[in-house]
Protein backbone atom coordinates (compact mmCIF):
# COMPACT_ATOMS: atom_id res chain seq x y z
CA UNK A 1 0.00 0.00 0.00
CA UNK A 2 1.40 3.41 -0.98
CA UNK A 3 1.14 6.23 1.46
CA UNK A 4 2.91 9.57 1.32
CA UNK A 5 5.21 10.28 4.26
CA UNK A 6 3.89 12.74 6.81
CA UNK A 7 5.04 16.26 6.12
CA UNK A 8 7.47 17.54 8.67
CA UNK A 9 6.51 20.33 11.04
CA UNK A 10 7.73 23.75 10.09
CA UNK A 11 7.47 26.54 12.62
CA UNK A 12 9.39 29.12 14.60
CA UNK A 13 8.11 30.22 18.00
CA UNK A 14 9.62 33.12 19.93
CA UNK A 15 8.96 34.26 23.49
CA UNK A 16 10.15 37.81 24.01
CA UNK A 17 9.85 40.86 26.21
CA UNK A 18 7.91 43.38 24.10
CA UNK A 19 9.98 46.44 23.20
CA UNK A 20 10.68 48.59 20.14
CA UNK A 21 14.20 47.20 20.08
CA UNK A 22 13.10 43.69 19.12
CA UNK A 23 10.80 44.79 16.28
CA UNK A 24 13.37 44.57 13.48
CA UNK A 25 14.71 41.18 14.61
CA UNK A 26 11.23 39.64 14.79
CA UNK A 27 10.27 41.00 11.37
CA UNK A 28 13.52 39.63 9.90
CA UNK A 29 12.94 36.24 11.50
CA UNK A 30 9.38 35.91 10.18
CA UNK A 31 10.37 37.21 6.73
CA UNK A 32 13.22 34.69 6.48
CA UNK A 33 10.90 31.86 7.50
CA UNK A 34 8.32 32.92 4.92
CA UNK A 35 10.94 33.11 2.16
CA UNK A 36 12.00 29.56 2.98
CA UNK A 37 8.49 28.13 2.58
CA UNK A 38 6.83 30.29 -0.06
CA UNK A 39 7.93 31.83 -3.35
CA UNK A 40 5.51 34.72 -3.47
CA UNK A 41 6.60 38.30 -2.75
CA UNK A 42 3.03 39.37 -2.05
CA UNK A 43 2.54 36.76 0.68
CA UNK A 44 5.96 37.45 2.19
CA UNK A 45 5.12 41.14 2.39
CA UNK A 46 1.70 40.38 3.89
CA UNK A 47 3.31 38.48 6.77
CA UNK A 48 6.00 41.13 7.15
CA UNK A 49 3.26 43.72 7.56
CA UNK A 50 1.35 41.50 9.99
CA UNK A 51 4.49 40.97 12.10
CA UNK A 52 5.09 44.71 12.28
CA UNK A 53 1.48 45.54 13.14
CA UNK A 54 0.89 42.77 15.68
CA UNK A 55 4.25 43.28 17.40
CA UNK A 56 3.78 47.05 17.52
CA UNK A 57 0.40 46.49 19.18
CA UNK A 58 2.03 44.22 21.76
CA UNK A 59 4.66 46.88 22.49
CA UNK A 60 2.13 49.71 22.71
CA UNK A 61 -0.78 48.05 24.47
CA UNK A 62 0.52 44.89 26.17
CA UNK A 63 1.10 44.77 29.91
CA UNK A 64 2.82 41.43 30.57
CA UNK A 65 6.55 40.87 30.65
CA UNK A 66 6.38 38.18 27.97
CA UNK A 67 4.72 37.86 24.60
CA UNK A 68 4.79 35.10 22.00
CA UNK A 69 5.01 35.15 18.23
CA UNK A 70 4.75 31.97 16.18
CA UNK A 71 5.00 31.51 12.41
CA UNK A 72 4.16 28.09 11.03
CA UNK A 73 2.95 26.12 8.05
CA UNK A 74 -0.34 24.33 8.58
CA UNK A 75 -0.41 21.18 6.44
CA UNK A 76 -3.62 19.86 7.93
CA UNK A 77 -5.77 21.62 5.33
CA UNK A 78 -6.24 20.72 1.65
CA UNK A 79 -3.68 23.29 0.59
CA UNK A 80 -1.05 24.42 3.09
CA UNK A 81 -1.47 27.68 4.95
CA UNK A 82 1.03 30.08 6.40
CA UNK A 83 -0.08 31.04 9.92
CA UNK A 84 1.15 33.80 12.22
CA UNK A 85 -0.03 33.88 15.83
CA UNK A 86 0.63 36.67 18.35
CA UNK A 87 -0.14 36.11 22.02
CA UNK A 88 0.11 38.70 24.75
CA UNK A 89 -1.49 40.03 27.90
CA UNK A 90 -3.17 43.39 28.32
CA UNK A 91 -5.38 45.26 30.77
CA UNK A 92 -9.09 44.38 30.89
CA UNK A 93 -9.92 47.67 29.17
CA UNK A 94 -7.45 47.02 26.34
CA UNK A 95 -8.61 43.43 25.95
CA UNK A 96 -12.23 44.58 25.59
CA UNK A 97 -11.18 47.22 23.05
CA UNK A 98 -9.08 44.85 20.93
CA UNK A 99 -11.82 42.20 21.04
CA UNK A 100 -14.35 44.69 19.67
CA UNK A 101 -11.99 45.96 16.99
CA UNK A 102 -11.08 42.43 15.92
CA UNK A 103 -14.72 41.35 15.72
CA UNK A 104 -15.46 44.38 13.53
CA UNK A 105 -12.48 43.63 11.27
CA UNK A 106 -13.25 39.90 11.05
CA UNK A 107 -16.96 40.40 10.33
CA UNK A 108 -16.61 43.22 7.80
CA UNK A 109 -18.22 42.17 4.51
CA UNK A 110 -16.04 44.66 2.65
CA UNK A 111 -12.59 44.89 4.32
CA UNK A 112 -11.58 47.92 2.23
CA UNK A 113 -14.73 49.86 3.15
CA UNK A 114 -14.16 48.92 6.79
CA UNK A 115 -10.57 50.18 6.60
CA UNK A 116 -11.72 53.43 4.95
CA UNK A 117 -14.07 53.98 7.89
CA UNK A 118 -11.16 53.42 10.32
CA UNK A 119 -9.13 55.95 8.33
CA UNK A 120 -11.88 58.57 8.69
CA UNK A 121 -12.20 57.73 12.39
CA UNK A 122 -8.45 58.09 12.98
CA UNK A 123 -8.76 61.80 12.25
CA UNK A 124 -10.70 62.11 15.53
CA UNK A 125 -8.16 60.11 17.52
CA UNK A 126 -5.41 62.44 18.75
CA UNK A 127 -2.72 59.85 19.39
CA UNK A 128 -3.52 56.26 18.36
CA UNK A 129 -3.95 55.33 14.71
CA UNK A 130 -6.16 52.25 15.37
CA UNK A 131 -5.52 51.21 11.75
CA UNK A 132 -3.19 48.24 12.17
CA UNK A 133 -5.70 45.42 12.56
CA UNK A 134 -8.01 46.74 9.83
CA UNK A 135 -5.29 46.86 7.21
CA UNK A 136 -4.40 43.18 7.65
CA UNK A 137 -7.51 42.17 5.69
CA UNK A 138 -7.87 45.27 3.52
CA UNK A 139 -4.30 45.49 2.26
CA UNK A 140 -2.76 42.09 2.91
CA UNK A 141 -5.74 39.81 2.19
CA UNK A 142 -5.07 37.85 5.39
CA UNK A 143 -7.70 35.76 7.16
CA UNK A 144 -8.00 37.14 10.67
CA UNK A 145 -9.23 35.37 13.84
CA UNK A 146 -8.71 35.68 17.57
CA UNK A 147 -9.45 34.20 20.96
CA UNK A 148 -9.57 35.93 24.33
CA UNK A 149 -8.84 34.01 27.53
CA UNK A 150 -8.93 36.17 30.63
CA UNK A 151 -6.46 38.97 30.02
CA UNK A 152 -4.69 37.12 27.21
CA UNK A 153 -5.34 37.85 23.54
CA UNK A 154 -4.31 35.43 20.82
CA UNK A 155 -4.51 36.90 17.32
CA UNK A 156 -4.04 34.71 14.28
CA UNK A 157 -3.59 35.63 10.62
CA UNK A 158 -3.25 33.15 7.79
CA UNK A 159 -3.10 32.77 4.05
CA UNK A 160 -2.97 29.82 1.71
CA UNK A 161 0.31 28.96 0.02
CA UNK A 162 0.22 28.18 -3.65
CA UNK A 163 3.88 28.54 -4.60
CA UNK A 164 6.20 26.71 -2.24
CA UNK A 165 9.67 28.15 -1.64
CA UNK A 166 12.97 26.41 -2.26
CA UNK A 167 13.27 25.43 1.39
CA UNK A 168 9.98 23.53 1.27
CA UNK A 169 11.47 20.04 1.04
CA UNK B 1 13.94 74.92 0.71
CA UNK B 2 11.24 76.17 3.02
CA UNK B 3 12.59 77.62 6.21
CA UNK B 4 10.85 75.09 8.44
CA UNK B 5 11.51 71.94 6.50
CA UNK B 6 14.74 70.71 8.01
CA UNK B 7 15.74 67.24 6.83
CA UNK B 8 15.40 64.31 9.21
CA UNK B 9 18.07 61.60 9.18
CA UNK B 10 17.72 58.74 11.63
CA UNK B 11 18.89 55.16 11.84
CA UNK B 12 16.54 53.37 9.42
CA UNK B 13 14.81 56.30 7.74
CA UNK B 14 15.19 59.81 6.38
CA UNK B 15 12.86 62.61 5.26
CA UNK B 16 13.79 65.64 3.21
CA UNK B 17 12.11 68.32 1.16
CA UNK B 18 12.94 70.81 -1.52
CA UNK B 19 10.91 73.61 -2.92
CA UNK B 20 10.77 75.13 -6.38
CA UNK B 21 8.28 77.51 -7.89
CA UNK B 22 4.82 76.11 -7.26
CA UNK B 23 6.19 72.68 -6.39
CA UNK B 24 7.05 71.26 -2.98
CA UNK B 25 8.77 67.85 -3.08
CA UNK B 26 9.19 65.52 -0.13
CA UNK B 27 11.34 62.39 -0.34
CA UNK B 28 11.06 59.54 2.16
CA UNK B 29 13.63 56.75 2.46
CA UNK B 30 13.77 53.62 4.59
CA UNK B 31 11.47 51.79 6.98
CA UNK B 32 8.67 53.80 8.57
CA UNK B 33 7.47 51.71 11.49
CA UNK B 34 6.20 52.99 14.85
CA UNK B 35 9.62 54.44 15.72
CA UNK B 36 9.41 56.85 12.76
CA UNK B 37 5.83 58.01 13.35
CA UNK B 38 6.58 61.00 15.58
CA UNK B 39 9.20 62.43 13.20
CA UNK B 40 6.97 61.90 10.17
CA UNK B 41 3.96 63.53 11.85
CA UNK B 42 6.07 66.52 12.93
CA UNK B 43 7.56 66.87 9.43
CA UNK B 44 4.13 66.70 7.79
CA UNK B 45 2.82 69.32 10.24
CA UNK B 46 5.59 71.59 8.96
CA UNK B 47 4.73 70.69 5.35
CA UNK B 48 1.13 71.74 6.05
CA UNK B 49 2.30 75.08 7.44
CA UNK B 50 4.65 75.63 4.53
CA UNK B 51 1.85 74.97 2.05
CA UNK B 52 -0.48 77.36 3.81
CA UNK B 53 2.30 80.01 3.70
CA UNK B 54 3.47 79.54 0.10
CA UNK B 55 0.45 78.05 -1.73
CA UNK B 56 2.30 75.73 -4.15
CA UNK B 57 0.23 74.15 -6.90
CA UNK B 58 1.64 70.70 -6.34
CA UNK B 59 3.01 68.56 -3.53
CA UNK B 60 5.05 65.52 -4.56
CA UNK B 61 5.77 62.82 -1.99
CA UNK B 62 8.31 60.34 -3.31
CA UNK B 63 7.98 57.00 -1.48
CA UNK B 64 9.83 54.87 -4.04
CA UNK B 65 12.51 54.01 -1.48
CA UNK B 66 10.13 53.30 1.40
CA UNK B 67 10.29 49.63 2.33
CA UNK B 68 7.56 49.60 4.93
CA UNK B 69 4.93 52.04 6.16
CA UNK B 70 3.27 51.16 9.47
CA UNK B 71 -0.20 52.15 10.59
CA UNK B 72 1.14 54.95 12.82
CA UNK B 73 2.77 56.49 9.75
CA UNK B 74 -0.32 55.96 7.61
CA UNK B 75 -2.08 58.13 10.18
CA UNK B 76 0.47 60.90 9.49
CA UNK B 77 -0.31 60.70 5.74
CA UNK B 78 -4.04 60.69 6.44
CA UNK B 79 -3.75 63.73 8.74
CA UNK B 80 -1.74 65.65 6.13
CA UNK B 81 -4.27 64.76 3.41
CA UNK B 82 -7.20 65.88 5.56
CA UNK B 83 -5.43 69.10 6.59
CA UNK B 84 -4.65 70.02 2.98
CA UNK B 85 -8.14 69.09 1.83
CA UNK B 86 -9.53 71.57 4.35
CA UNK B 87 -7.48 74.49 2.99
CA UNK B 88 -9.10 76.86 0.52
CA UNK B 89 -6.42 76.58 -2.19
CA UNK B 90 -5.07 73.11 -1.70
CA UNK B 91 -2.34 71.72 -3.97
CA UNK B 92 -2.69 68.46 -5.83
CA UNK B 93 -0.80 65.78 -3.94
CA UNK B 94 1.14 63.24 -6.01
CA UNK B 95 2.36 60.15 -4.19
CA UNK B 96 5.13 58.64 -6.31
CA UNK B 97 5.39 54.87 -5.82
CA UNK B 98 7.90 52.24 -6.89
CA UNK B 99 7.13 49.87 -9.80
CA UNK B 100 8.97 47.16 -7.83
CA UNK B 101 7.00 47.41 -4.58
CA UNK B 102 3.41 46.38 -5.29
CA UNK B 103 2.23 46.97 -1.72
CA UNK B 104 2.79 50.71 -2.08
CA UNK B 105 -0.13 51.22 -4.45
CA UNK B 106 -2.47 49.31 -2.14
CA UNK B 107 -1.29 51.22 0.92
CA UNK B 108 -1.43 54.70 -0.60
CA UNK B 109 -4.68 54.11 -2.48
CA UNK B 110 -6.48 54.89 0.76
CA UNK B 111 -5.39 58.54 0.41
CA UNK B 112 -6.89 58.75 -3.07
CA UNK B 113 -10.13 57.30 -1.72
CA UNK B 114 -10.10 59.87 1.09
CA UNK B 115 -9.55 62.85 -1.23
CA UNK B 116 -10.04 61.72 -4.85
CA UNK B 117 -10.10 65.28 -6.20
CA UNK B 118 -6.73 66.07 -4.62
CA UNK B 119 -4.58 62.92 -4.40
CA UNK B 120 -2.97 61.04 -7.28
CA UNK B 121 -1.04 57.84 -6.64
CA UNK B 122 1.47 57.57 -9.46
CA UNK B 123 3.68 54.58 -10.20
CA UNK B 124 7.13 55.71 -11.35
CA UNK B 125 8.66 54.02 -14.40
Amino acid sequence: MNSSPPRRLRFVKVDFAPSCGCLGSLVALVSDFCRSVVDDADIIFAFRMATFELTENMVKYGCGERATLEISVNNATESPELVLTAINQASAERIKDVHERLLAAEDAEDPVAHFDKLVRDTLNSPSESRLGLGRLRAEADLVLSHTITGNTASICVKRRIFKAGTGDN
Amino acid sequence: MGRNLMPVKKDGYSIEANERTQLLSVVLNGTFDMTAAKDLQAFFDEVGEEIRATNPRQLNIDVTSVYYLGSSCIKAFVSLTAALKATLKHPTMHVLTSPHLDWQERTFAVLARLAPEMVVVERMV
